[in-house]
């Protein structure tokens, strides 16, 4: 087992940033963990590493099995990478890399050829062979990121521990790096946990990925997990579009306004049966690209009316912005072709039918309204 | 891992010197007003600064350079030199390692009253030195308590060298501490949050990555606080008392220009205190550009 962490509550003053979370990350995994600012997952992380204290009465931290609650920060033997790289600026790169062996008990210490040799080996690794004498100031950010990796890596941690490693990257330079990160990690194996509140960095990089909000783990799954199954609203609507309506649970049919369908088609948030879900008002949602889009309503299959706002068909995807005849607003994607052969332009009126429908019971699911322009 | 990762070299190559220029042009006023305004500064500034500076040089050698070797190397002054060097040499160091201590905290943590304690630190700048004379004569006098307790021990404090020293290091206080505070703040505590993670301990983290981030703004702050300190004149005043022994370089000079037959002598001594002052005018102009090169490196 690689890091694990149980029952960790944390609050700054009335804040609760963490509410008894517990999370278990397999030795040589890659876990993201995922949420919007103030979810707690920065705080959990440097709970982990041990830049924060737990408030009491939390439970234990471990690495390998080994409880590491009570030791500190800097015995351990965690790879930390900050936001802001927080690399030394007085520094060369070089020294920047060889810090974390250098400052080592002396008899734990290597020799300096043997520091030079692994300082090398890094800057190789990193891609920065010819960089060793520079200083932080005078490379530019993806270099930064990697030097700050390097450095972490250099002291052989248990666990790689990375705050937000892409949000201060401009967008091209944030896809590579993912890219080599994940080809890294690959080669490594190294128990590594990042935050991010970006779902595709999330769902491309991890192997698992831990959706967070307000100090709880809502949901912890593989990729495919979290983003096709979702356990909860919240899940639901932070990986991805999202079409959400007030519906009715009533005698194994779902209502969507005057329209219904055959609950068994639906899914629910644990993959419980639909049975589970008592009757009664339901919150329902469909992502944009689940639905067909048809001329007629079909039988036993809950079809939406709705009429065609604007299309945007510049990109993969033809993003169709829609309102049903109910008034709420509505966004679909389609394919071009499928466009092509409906004629689908403004004006024009369809059934809109869910392939995918989840339900959730409305009470505990916020109020929030559809984003007609917003893909 | 392939070569097709290469973001290096973003391109930056931004002339910022042109661009300094080119805005430099647009805003600035007409030649005459500049040179209205240059002329005036310099003109007022060889007036009340560099007049009296050369007149002092001048008024020292009135009696040749014999003159002035003989007003240097009397005991009188080489007591006062050795006066303002202990003093000095007791309150800098102290004011280093106090000035580390207290802005690391202020720099570098929240905590209650933060505000009071930066006022604090100000006090010296807001109060004359002379009252700061009267407050160590009140405090140390025999009228107080402490006073009679000291006298009772036989222990001099008043009229002695340690009120000299204690008063130099209460108004050199703020030099060090202010320089340092807007550095630690803006440095923040990350890279010793890093260091830490890394494994090193608290003695490596400071002399590794605080003091060496924070070496430049340090030295200037010293060279300030010394210069302050040789020159330190109100407050001693009154708690030296006009004895021999307890003399300063300023006190043995205002001694000399008070005594009838003066002559050269006090201003062959003010050389000594003038000489160092454009030392560190030289010290912290060069400092000034080196923490500005080194402020470079912080932007990233």
């Amino acid at each position: 087992m690689g890091v694990e962490v149980r029952n960790i509550t944390k609050s700054f003053g009335a804040f609760k940033a963490l509410d008894n979370v517990s999370l278990r990350v397999e030795a040589g995994e890659l876990v993201a963990l995922l949420g919007p600012s103030g979810s707690g997952k920065t705080t959990l992380l440097r709970i982990i590493a041990g830049l924060e204290t737990p408030d009491p009465g939390s439970g234990p931290v471990f690495f390998q099995g080994v409880r590491v609650d009570k030791q500190k920060v800097n015995e351990r033997g965690v790879g930390f990478v900050f936001q802001h790289y927080a690399l030394f600026r007085h520094m060369t790169v070089f020294d920047n890399i060889a810090f974390g062996m250098t400052v080592k008990p002396r008899k734990e210490r290597l020799s300096k050829n043997e520091i030079r040799e692994k300082v090398r080996a890094l800057l190789h690794m990193i891609q920065l062979d010819n960089y060793a004498d520079r200083y932080p100031s005078q490379l530019s950010g993806g270099q930064r990121q990697r030097v700050a990796l390097a450095r972490a890596l250099a002291v052989e941690p248990h666990a790689l521990l990375l705050d937000e490693p892409f949000g201060a990257l401009d967008a091209k330079v944030r896809v590579e790096l993912r890219a080599w990160l994940r080809r890294l990690h690959d080669e490594i194996h190294l128990t590594s946990v990042f935050v991010t509140h970006d779902q595709d960095e999330a769902l491309e990089l991890a192997d698992r990925v831990a959706v967070m909000n307000s100090g709880k783990i809502e949901q912890v799954g593989t990729p495919d997990e979290v983003f096709h199954h979702p356990k909860t609203p919240f899940v639901m609507r932070f990986l991805g579009q999202v079409n959400q309506f007030r519906g009715r649970l009533e005698s194994g049919r779902v209502w969507v306004g005057d329209h219904s369908g055959l609950a068994s088609q639906c899914e629910t948030g644990d993959k419980k049966s639909i049975a589970s879900v008592s009757a009664g008002s339901v919150m329902v949602f469909v992502r944009p690209h689940d639905f067909d889009i048809a001329i007629q309503p079909r039988q036993e299959r809950c079809s939406i009316p709705a009429t065609v706002v604007r299309v945007r068909s510049a990109g993969n995807v033809v993003h169709v912005e829609m309102v049903t005849d109910s008034g709420d607003p509505l966004n679909v994607e389609t394919s071009h072709q499928e466009r092509d052969e409906l004629k689908i332009e403004p004006g024009s009126h369809y059934y809109m039918i869910p392939r995918n429908l989840r339900i959730f019971p409305a009470d505990g699911v916020g109020d929030y309204p559809n984003q007609a322009a917003s893909f | 891992m392939s070569k097709a990762f290469d973001v290096s070299q973003s391109s930056d190559l931004f002339d910022y010197k042109a661009h300094r220029r080119a805005v430099m042009q647009a805003t600035t006023e007409s030649g005459w007003a500049r040179f209205t305004l240059i002329a005036s500064s310099c003109a007022f500034m060889a007036l009340f600064l560099l007049v009296p500076l050369v007149c002092v040089f001048f008024e020292a050698f009135i009696e040749g350079f014999e003159g002035f070797c003989n007003a240097l190397t009397t005991k009188a002054t080489y007591n006062a030199i050795k006066m303002t060097l202990t003093a000095t040499f007791i309150a800098v160091p102290l004011n280093i390692v106090f000035g580390m201590v207290a802005s690391w905290c202020i720099g570098k943590f929240q905590f209650w009253g933060k505000g009071i304690l930066i006022s604090l630190i100000d006090l010296p700048f807001a109060i004359s030195p002379i009252i700061v004379g009267l407050l160590f004569v009140f405090l140390f006098g025999s009228s107080s308590f402490l006073g009679k307790w000291l006298l009772d021990h036989n222990i001099r404090i008043l009229y002695a060298t340690p009120s000299i020293v204690l008063v130099t290091i209460f108004v050199t206080f703020p030099f060090v501490v202010r320089e340092l505070i807007p550095v630690m703040e803006s440095q923040g505590a990350e890279e010793e949050q890093a260091a830490r993670v890394l494994g090193a301990n608290g003695w490596q983290i400071f002399w590794r990555v605080t003091l060496p981030n924070v070496k430049w703004a340090l030295l200037y702050g010293v060279v300030l606080c010394n210069a302050r300190a040789m020159g330190e004149f109100g407050a001693a005043v009154v708690v030296a008392r006009n004895s021999v022994k307890t003399n300063t370089l300023p006190l043995h000079i205002n001694a000399l220009y008070q005594s009838y037959e003066s002559g050269a002598a006090p201003f062959a001594v003010a050389t000594l205190l003038a000489t160092i002052a454009i030392v560190t005018l030289v010290v912290k102009t060069l400092l000034e550009i080196k923490i500005r090169s080194s402020e470079k490196k912080d932007d990233y």
